[in-house]
């Protein structure tokens, strides 16, 4: 017998419509109340990361104002910031949330190939989550040993939650990586495996793409974090020096003996540089989306973006030494790393100009999504550009825990993804809700992001090459430091509550507009891609009623010559597309730049 | 190279085309086994990543060998006949014939737990022998490397029970040979790096 391909089996064994309001809405198996779900918890604990780094810098701007943070409780906030913002926040969101919503929706399947699972991955994110809030109730507190964890101070006296902290904190890390993995098993093998009939993987739109290879980045990647965070555990609970080498600690000697601090440094950025690729492809894939819906025109270079975020992903896994220039590294192995992370900025440049090309003469709707677009553009070629400069072992040793990395990587891994996130939310909530987004509201949103955090982060720069260090509690009267950078760190901080603030608008937006908004229709954006093309919006239990889709061409037929409207979705057979009155346009050929 | 061939289609043109198209599943198998080989990557992977800090840390000075208990070489002959019965379970539920599926799966599942159970006496000879956790790192892998690998099984013995059951109450179910396969696969698997696992602690 031929093999029936699963996208076109029936699929009974999961159309068993849930019953009650626990199983609809809670104890679900449907990827998007499930990625819903993943979404908020993500949003509320970002929430929680954001008034850590309000706390932060209250102290930073006005140290002799405010007393309520301690230098311990400091450097607590700081890791869980840190912490929550890279796996709970930006990880879950990007893949639990959005990966869940979108591979689906996007490559015509009725559901993950894997729902059971996929509810168990959510539920045990949520328990991770608990496990890492929990650490702030315990005496000792939450550890605050940096987001990096590097032993021996991790697991010595004297660094804040050594305790229980600590523990907590590799708990929490275990039971992610365990929940993440539930879920990247099912993203990875609905893509491989579910696609309706017709749809490629040539003809999956972008989107899916970066998700698609963020996953297997994560499935590859996160064993190293769980590697160093089990060896680390036993450090810290049996005993074993791994890491942790001998030590003299407060006069008495530690139990530990002979263990490798370099080691775990290995494992940890063997997970860790991955880990910016696992936020950075997924949004470089839903901008690429977005970009060619709000310019409506083709992607441009497809199959150059296709293999751009492929190239991405392999190069990922050789450059991550140069997160450690500083540790003593052997200068030929700092030259490897310093040109691996050389060549890998080849491919994500490409993926800029393309974009760029996108842009070009296309026909800009200067939608809220757009804008966020073009935000995230701005952005990463900032946080890209002096990526460029730290990923040169010369360069990078003076600017090394500096206020220079902090503005380089919050430009790069923190503010870009989120403008994403931002542009698709404003995207997205249509299908989801059936309403739109209040525009308004959007746009006071973005204009108040983006200049805010340009005030925040832009500065930082300035005062990395003054000499900042990073992680610092107070500076007090160093010598070398100019009083105008207190002035600075002063505005950054009345910038930092000013975003933090209108962050508040956004909430409000989502939350209003979920009764008032304006009605939606099925396809807002007159958008081609099969999210928009189901028959109910918000999609209902199966995504596609009675039949699968059929997919006749790819994701980007936007303003095809010849074509009546200006885009073709992909559901439309060549025959059916309305043409331009004495068009001879047979509805086959895309119109490719 | 089906692969390349495919990443060089040019997607924007012959819209409409259907021939040779089809819908997912490239990979013409069931998703439970292509499920459970990215799952085997995952797998892999840590592994990989223990075995290589293991090599790096017994580069150091404070690294005292030690012989490991006998037994584990009884235990990894264990493990092998549970591989091989699983195997048999599979042709066997292939071939559909229900009585010797039960058996071996049977036998499988009495060797597994056999198996965890040498495992754990082993610990108990090294606790014995007073060679603890805290004590040397080399200790430290032993402990470390059989418990994580125990895991992985324990997990698999989660499925292998299902199928077990499934096998008596309903022997006839169409979904069971795919079932015994993946754990057939699995085993396999974990019987391999248990064997990676156990040259390394031999070896250094
Ligand atoms: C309004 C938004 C944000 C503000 C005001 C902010 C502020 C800060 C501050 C003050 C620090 C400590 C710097 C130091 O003393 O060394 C920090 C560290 C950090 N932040 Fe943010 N942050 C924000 C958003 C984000 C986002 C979205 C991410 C996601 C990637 C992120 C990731 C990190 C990381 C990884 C650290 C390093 C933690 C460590 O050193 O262990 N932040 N942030
Ligand atoms: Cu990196």
């Amino acid at each position: 017998m031929a093999y029936v391909a699963i996208a076109d089996r029936d699929h009974e064994q999961h159309l068993h419509d849930p019953q009650s309001f626990v199983t609809k809405y809670i104890w679900s198996q449907d990827h998007k109340i499930i990625a819903i779900q993943y979404s908020l918890t993500a949003i509320s604990v970002g929430l929680v990361a954001l008034v850590l780094s309000l706390s932060m810098r209250l102290q930073l701007g006005f140290p002799d104002t405010f007393s309520f943070i301690t230098p311990g409780e400091y450097y607590q906030a700081i890791t869980m910031h840190g912490m929550i913002m890279v796996i709970y926040l930006l990880t879950a969101l990007l893949l639990g949330g959005f990966g869940n919503y979108l591979i689906p929706l996007m490559c015509g399947a009725r559901d993950m190939v894997f729902p059971y699972m996929n509810m168990l991955s959510y539920w045990v994110y949520l328990l991770s989550v608990f496990v890492l809030l929990s650490s702030f109730f315990i005496s000792g507190g939450p550890t605050g040993a940096g987001w990096t964890l590097y032993p021996p101070q991790s697991v010595m006296p004297g660094t804040p939650g050594v305790g229980g902290g600590i523990v907590l904190m590799l708990i929490s890390l275990v039971l992610f990586i365990v929940a993440f993995t539930m879920g990247g098993l099912n993203y990875v093998t609905t893509v491989l495996q579910a696609r309706c009939r017709g749809m490629t993987m040539m003809r999956m739109p972008l989107a899916v793409w970066g998700i698609f290879t963020a996953t297997v980045l994560g499935l590859l990647a996160f064993p190293a974090l769980l590697v160093s965070g089990i060896m680390l555990l036993l450090d810290a609970l049996a005993g074993t020096s791994f890491f942790a080498p001998a030590m003299l600690s407060m006069g008495e000697e530690s139990r530990h003996a002979g263990g490798s601090p370099i080691l775990f440094q290995h494992l940890f950025w063997f997970f860790g540089h991955p880990e910016v690729y696992i936020v950075a492809l997924p949004a470089f894939g839903v901008i690429s989306d977005l970009v060619a819906v709000h310019a409506r025109k083709n992607i441009f270079g497809y199959r150059m973006m296709v293999w751009a975020i492929l190239s991405i992903g392999v190069i990922s896994f050789v450059v991550w030494a140069h997160h450690m220039y500083v540790s003593g590294m052997n200068p030929y192995f700092g030259f490897f790393f310093a040109t691996t992370t050389l060549i890998i900025a080849i491919p994500t440049a490409l993926k800029v100009y393309n974009w760029v090309l996108t842009l070009w003469r296309g026909n800009i709707h200067l939608t809220v999504p757009m804008l966020f677009v073009i935000g995230f553009i701005f952005t990463f070629i900032n946080g890209g550009i002096t990526g460029l400069f730290l990923g040169n072992v010369a360069v990078d040793m003076p600017l090394s825990d500096s206020y220079f990395i902090v503005g380089h990587f919050h430009m790069v891994m923190g503010v870009s993804p989120i403008l994403v996130i931002f542009g698709s939310i404003y995207h997205w909530y249509p299908k989801m809700t059936g309403r739109m987004l209040d525009d308004r509201l959007g746009r006071i949103h973005f204009w108040c992001t983006l200049f805010g955090t340009y005030a925040i982060y832009l500065p930082m720069h300035y005062l990395g090459i003054l000499g900042l260090p990073r992680r610092y509690y107070a500076l007090g009267d160093t010598s070398f430091i100019p009083d105008s950078a207190q002035a600075m760190n002063a505005g950054i901080s009345i910038a930092a509550l000013f975003v933090a603030l209108s962050q508040m608008i956004f909430l409000f937006n989502l939350a209003w507009s979920r009764k008032h908004g304006k009605p939606a229709g099925g396809n807002p954006w007159n958008a081609t891609t099969l999210e928009w093309q189901t028959p109910q919006t918000p999609p209902v239990h199966g995504n596609w009623g009675k039949d699968l889709p059929v997919v006749y061409r790819w994701a980007y037929d936007y303003s095809v010559p010849g074509a009546a409207q200006d885009f073709i979705p992909q559901t439309m057979a060549p025959e059916d597309v309305p043409r331009d009155v004495g068009s001879t346009y047979d509805g086959r050929e895309g119109a490719h730049a | 190279m089906k692969v390349l061939q495919r990443l060089l289609a040019k997607p924007w043109e012959h819209a409409g085309e259907m021939e040779g198209i089809h819908g997912g599943n490239v990979a013409g198998r069931p998703p439970g086994r292509t499920g459970l080989y990215v799952f085997l990557g995952v797998v892999t992977s840590l592994f990989l990543l223990f075995s290589i800090s293991h090599q790096m840390r017994s580069t150091y000075p404070d690294w005292t060998s030690i012989a490991e208990p006998g037994i584990l070489w009884f235990n990894t002959g264990i493990l092998l006949l549970a591989s091989i019965s699983l195997q048999l379970a599979s042709n066997a539920a292939l071939s559909g014939s229900p009585r010797p599926v039960r058996n071996e799966l049977l036998a499988a599942s009495v060797f597994s737990v056999l198996f965890l159970g040498g495992q754990v006496y082993a610990w108990k000879l090294m606790l014995d022998a007073g060679l603890y956790a805290a004590g040397n790192p080399a200790n430290a892998y032993f402990y470390m490397f059989t418990a994580v690998h125990a895991a992985h099984l324990l997990g698999g013995l989660w499925f292998l029970f299902k199928a077990l059951g499934t096998a008596y109450a309903e022997p006839h179910d169409t979904a069971l040979p795919g079932r015994i396969g993946l754990c057939a696969t699995y085993w396999h698997f974990l019987l391999l790096v248990w064997a990676l696992l156990f040259y390394l602690l031999l070896s250094s």
